[in-house]
């Protein structure tokens, strides 16, 4: 059967079209000159009587030519088919080796695919939807303020957006959208939500249509109407509502509000928004004044910067264009703010420059790059290093498995089979292991993703580890380019083999060449170990530091108890009432505290003017404001430094008083006593509000810089407005310290509210996230790359010794001591180990130098995390070189010289 | 009689059935359609041999060099089953075929 299918093969298949045809015109051209006809004359009737003779050749050689590349096909998937199941029986033989090379290739491809599904998430996939990501864009603004430069900022107004949407040309599409917490009530339960609230617009920007029902319409919003409705989103009507269809037209609260649904999201629909989202409601159904939506105070449209603005630009505007276009809107709406203000804010907007700006969609890939976001990167190519090692491994190993069967190969070589044949069967075994691997490792994260996401990035605001076709096609691609490689590598090797005089040698002799290749593959693997060793003490080093930070305040077990927001003022202020007095019989009076800023979470701007004091250091600065009761300082172990703290006279007697931090009083009284010194707080006249004590300096809102410049009043001012929240110091930390508020103040919360138990420190968790990410992350790298390579070592080590078996047991014989022999091996490994530290320290100063500016108070050349990763990788490379070497021992010289 | 071209999509149903006589090198295939049409079929080479490799392709029929009557190196054409099974099938249609075009001229005769 193959010998036809040879007949078809190139020129075979075209000469016998040839011969085919030939003997046609023959027989004719025979025949005529058989009936008498001269023989030139019967030639080229014969050739005539034939027919189109080049047409039906050619189509005949296509078709010649198609059976011999199907056959040529056939062949290759019936060899290659042949090599798996040899590489299957050949790997069924060594299950040791199988296991241990899969499992190590899995542990890698998962740490490559997980760090790759963040990174599509937060820096390459287009929301779900989104039509023509290319052509859409974020609004941020950046200016100066008489305080200083602001932004880039990617929080508008309300009118801002709104002149926005009016006066800039160069965009079909210009929408707003944010984020709330808000109770959401249903039937069955009340809970915290998230809910988008956004602008009609928003829908234009997405091509799918809702699963069930409508979206809202432009003119269903003000000043045609203002329709209050929601449009749910998917997952939340299939847990909620069982995905009935008869939701349209139904009422939900939401945050405390009716809204009828009319429509459902599609499916992994979430807009802008990280899911999960539980609904949208348009913008324009937010209280009035807080949104500035009112007309009757337009003033207040400028007043709160608290939408993201999105913009398609349209396809015949250049960017330039786009960019002058909008300034010159921007310009326009600072006209209107102006028109629109009061005297008081005219002053301020007087020293006010603003510009806004296009940005990529991608948050991380604007200039409000996070932390975290720079982290989850270096992390992207980090994890490389860990399939490189890994990889390395893999080829050295089936180098080493190679070399076993160095005659055999060697002899198949000479008998004809061609070293094609050879290479083809190396990359069928190798992309057979690396494939299994590959396939494990996906599971691994599919399986295990969002319990690895919970262990290992706590508290951290990233999108979840996991599988999506994205990561599958990239980690397709990670395993081409691996098998490849470890498959070349292998094959380099086995190319020597082809040479005649290779038949000799035994499989006990080497060469010097081949181990230089196996050891620098080990060196390789230690400098990259190493170099994630220092990389991970760096960050290690830098959460240590975070940690270790003066803050000011102590919020380890601290509850914040926040319930929801009340609409009416006097529910609010009897349930706080009612939650503190219960609080205080549980905990005790000293314990419990009520605070209007939360750290990291909650602050307010106040601007402040000294009676005798340095103005000038008050306009320039930024001074934040906090409204506390009188235990507050108490609670939350703040100092006062100097004065006293609040009483509860305070709060009840009206005194204006106020408690300022050490570096604010410095700065408005420089050289004198702070307390007892006036302060007029805002715009309001002359009325003094007196410093009755100094407080330490804390950190509330950022780790890096100087600590915040901090002005204290009595609660007392804040009763009518929102409060953030009671605080409560508890004997525990943690889930206990929760359940031990919970268990407090169980049942008190009304219908349709629901209260926020949480710790104080979690802010400064998310705070300090991006080096907790690093530091756990780069630590999980760091070991996984560890153990490969010294696993590495291990079996090379072990394949060496096993080789020259015969020349250690002749130099044992000759008069080498045992001793002298381990020694020997072990210097390779300390060779290995020393070449692998010299590159390791380049490549981790390199990448020092670019991780630097995410470092917390570490240098990036911090010696003593230099010497520990030094010590680390040393240490692993001998432990891993130990025990082979001791095999020498063992050793017997007459076995050797007897077997001959 | 003015010889008629073969009509487009029969060549392979001929070819098949000149060759469930038995085994053929193209030129006796040639031979064996003329005769069968007393000539009045037009048909050469360059048209038949391509459909011979084709049917070939496609393995209704099996291909085997072998000697010819004036000793020289040929190439042997015979049906496998699957060609007489898609002679047969093709066979049938073309009777139906021919039997409702047969209707359709004569509908037309009977009425003029």
């Amino acid at each position: 059967m193959w010998r036809r299918y040879l007949r078809f093969r190139g020129a075979d298949a075209r000469a016998d079209v040839d011969e085919e045809i030939a003997f046609h015109i023959d027989l004719v051209a025979s025949s005529l000159i058989a009936a008498g006809e001269a023989p030139e004359v019967a030639w080229r009737a014969a050739r005539a009587e034939f027919g189109d003779l080049s047409r039906a050749t050619k189509e005949c050689y296509r078709i010649g030519d198609r059976r011999a590349r199907r056959a040529e096909r056939a062949e290759l998937f019936a060899a290659v088919g042949q090599d798996l199941r040899y590489s299957l029986r050949s790997l069924r033989g060594t299950p040791l080796f199988t296991v241990g090379v899969i499992a190590m290739m899995a542990l890698a491809f998962a740490a490559t695919t997980a760090m790759f599904s963040l990174v599509d998430a937060m820096f390459i996939q287009a929301p779900h939807g989104l039509r023509d990501a290319s052509s859409v864009h974020r609004i941020y603004e950046t200016g100066t303020m008489p305080t200083g430069a602001f932004g880039p900022s990617s929080a508008m107004s309300f009118g801002r957006f709104a002149d926005l949407r009016a006066n800039a040309h160069a965009f079909s599409d210009v929408a707003a959208y944010s984020e709330r917490e808000v109770v959401v009530a249903t039937a069955r339960q009340a809970r915290m939500g998230r809910v988008v609230t956004a602008s009609a617009s928003l829908w234009h920007l997405f091509d799918v249509g809702p699963a069930l029902g409508r979206v809202w319409r432009d003119d269903e919003e003000p000043p045609n109407t203002r329709a209050v409705v929601t449009v749910l989103s998917y997952d939340f009507w299939r847990d909620a509502f069982d995905a009935d269809s008869a939701i349209l037209g139904r009422s939900i609260a939401l945050g405390g509000r009716d809204y009828r649904v009319i429509g459902v999201a599609p499916r992994g629909f979430s807009a802008f928004s990280r899911p999960p989202v539980d609904a949208f409601i348009p913008l324009t159904t937010q209280p009035g004044d807080i949104a500035g939506l009112t007309e009757a105070r337009p003033a207040m449209r400028y007043a709160s910067a608290w939408l993201n603005v999105v913009v398609r630009q349209r396809s015949n505007w250049s960017d330039d264009a786009a960019r002058r276009d909008l300034e010159g809107a921007e310009a326009s709406s600072a006209r209107a703010e102006r028109s629109v203000a009061d005297s008081v804010l005219l002053a301020m907007l007087d020293g006010t420059t603003r510009r806004a700006m296009l940005v990529p969609l991608l948050r991380e890939r604007g200039p409000l790059r996070t932390d975290q976001g720079r982290v989850v990167l270096w992390l992207g190519g980090f994890s490389l290093f860990v399939l490189v090692v890994a990889a390395l491994n893999v080829a050295n190993l089936l180098r080493a498995r190679l070399r076993r069967r160095q005659r055999e190969i060697a002899i198949r070589l000479a008998l004809g089979a061609t070293l094609a044949r050879l290479l083809r069967l190396l990359f069928v075994e190798s992309g057979l292991l690396t494939s299994i691997a590959a396939i494990a490792g996906v599971g691994l994260i599919a399986l295990l993703g969002e319990g690895m996401s919970a262990v290992l990035l706590p508290g951290a605001d990233l999108p979840r580890m996991g599988v999506g076709v994205r990561p599958v096609v990239f980690t397709c691609g990670l395993t081409l380019i691996v098998s490849s490689v470890t498959a070349f590598v292998a094959a380099l090797q086995a190319r020597r083999w082809a040479i005649p005089s290779a038949i000799a040698e035994s499989a006990h002799t080497g060469g010097g060449g081949r181990r230089r290749v196996g050891r620098l593959g080990l060196a390789v693997q230690g400098a990259l170990a190493l170099s994630l060793c220092t990389t991970a003490g760096l960050f290690l080093k830098s959460l240590h530091n975070v940690r270790a930070l003066p803050l000011g305040y102590d919020p380890t077990g601290v509850v914040v108890v926040a319930p929801t927001s009340i609409a009416d003022i006097a529910a609010r202020a009897r349930l706080f009432d009612t939650l503190v007095a219960a609080l205080r019989q549980r905990f005790g009076e000293q314990n419990v505290a009520r605070s209007f800023g939360l750290p990291f979470s909650t602050i307010a701007k106040r601007v402040v003017r000294p009676i005798d004091g340095d103005t000038v250091f008050a306009r320039r600065e930024n001074i934040f404001y906090n409204a506390v009761s009188a235990s507050y300082f108490e609670v939350v172990h703040t100092r006062i430094v100097e004065g006293r703290a609040f009483t509860p006279i305070d709060d009840s007697s009206g005194a204006r008083v106020a408690i300022v931090s050490r570096t604010l009083a410095r700065g408005l009284w420089p050289g004198r006593e702070a307390v007892g010194q006036c302060l007029v707080l805002d715009r309001g006249g002359d009325e003094c509000t007196r410093v009755v004590g100094v407080s330490e300096d804390t950190r509330v809102w950022s780790l890096r810089g100087d600590a915040m410049l901090q002005i204290y009043g009595p609660l007392r001012e804040w009763r009518t407005g929102s409060s953030a929240g009671i605080l409560v110091r508890t004997p525990s930390t943690g889930v206990k310290a929760r359940a031990l508020v919970q268990g407090a103040i169980g049942g008190m919360a009304p219908s349709g509210v629901v209260l926020r138990v949480s710790m104080m420190g979690d802010g400064l968790d998310r705070a300090s996230g991006a080096w907790r990410i690093g530091a756990s992350m780069l630590s999980v790298f760091a070991v996984l790359t560890l153990i490969v390579a010294a696993l590495g070592v291990y079996a090379t080590t072990s394949f060496d010794i096993a080789e020259r078996e015969r020349d250690l047991g002749v130099r044992i014989a000759l008069g080498a001591t045992r001793w002298a022999l381990v020694r020997g091996t072990l210097s390779i490994g300390a060779r290995i180990a020393f070449a692998a530290a010299v590159a390791g320290i380049a490549l981790s100063v390199a990448i020092s130098a670019v991780i630097s500016a995410s470092l917390f108070n570490v240098a990036g050349r911090d010696i003593a995390v230099y010497a520990a990763a030094i010590v680390i990788v040393f240490a692993a490379f001998f432990a891993a070189s130990v025990y082979p070497a001791l095999r020498s021992w063992d050793i017997d010289p007459v076995l050797i010289l007897r077997s001959g | 009689m003015t010889p008629v071209d073969v009509v487009q999509g029969t060549l392979d149903m001929l070819a098949l059935k000149a060759l469930s006589s038995g085994p053929m090198h193209g030129h006796a295939v040639l031979l064996w359609l003329r005769a069968a049409t007393q000539n009045e079929l037009q048909l050469d080479g360059a048209a038949l041999y391509p459909a011979l490799h084709r049917l070939e392709e496609r393995g209704l029929i099996d291909a085997e060099w072998g000697i010819s009557e004036n000793n020289r190196r040929a190439k042997f054409y015979k049906l496998t089953a699957r060609g007489r099974a898609a002679l047969r099938s093709e066979a049938d249609t073309w009777q139906q075929y021919v039997k409702v075009v047969a209707r359709i001229m004569n509908a037309g005769e009977q009425r003029a």
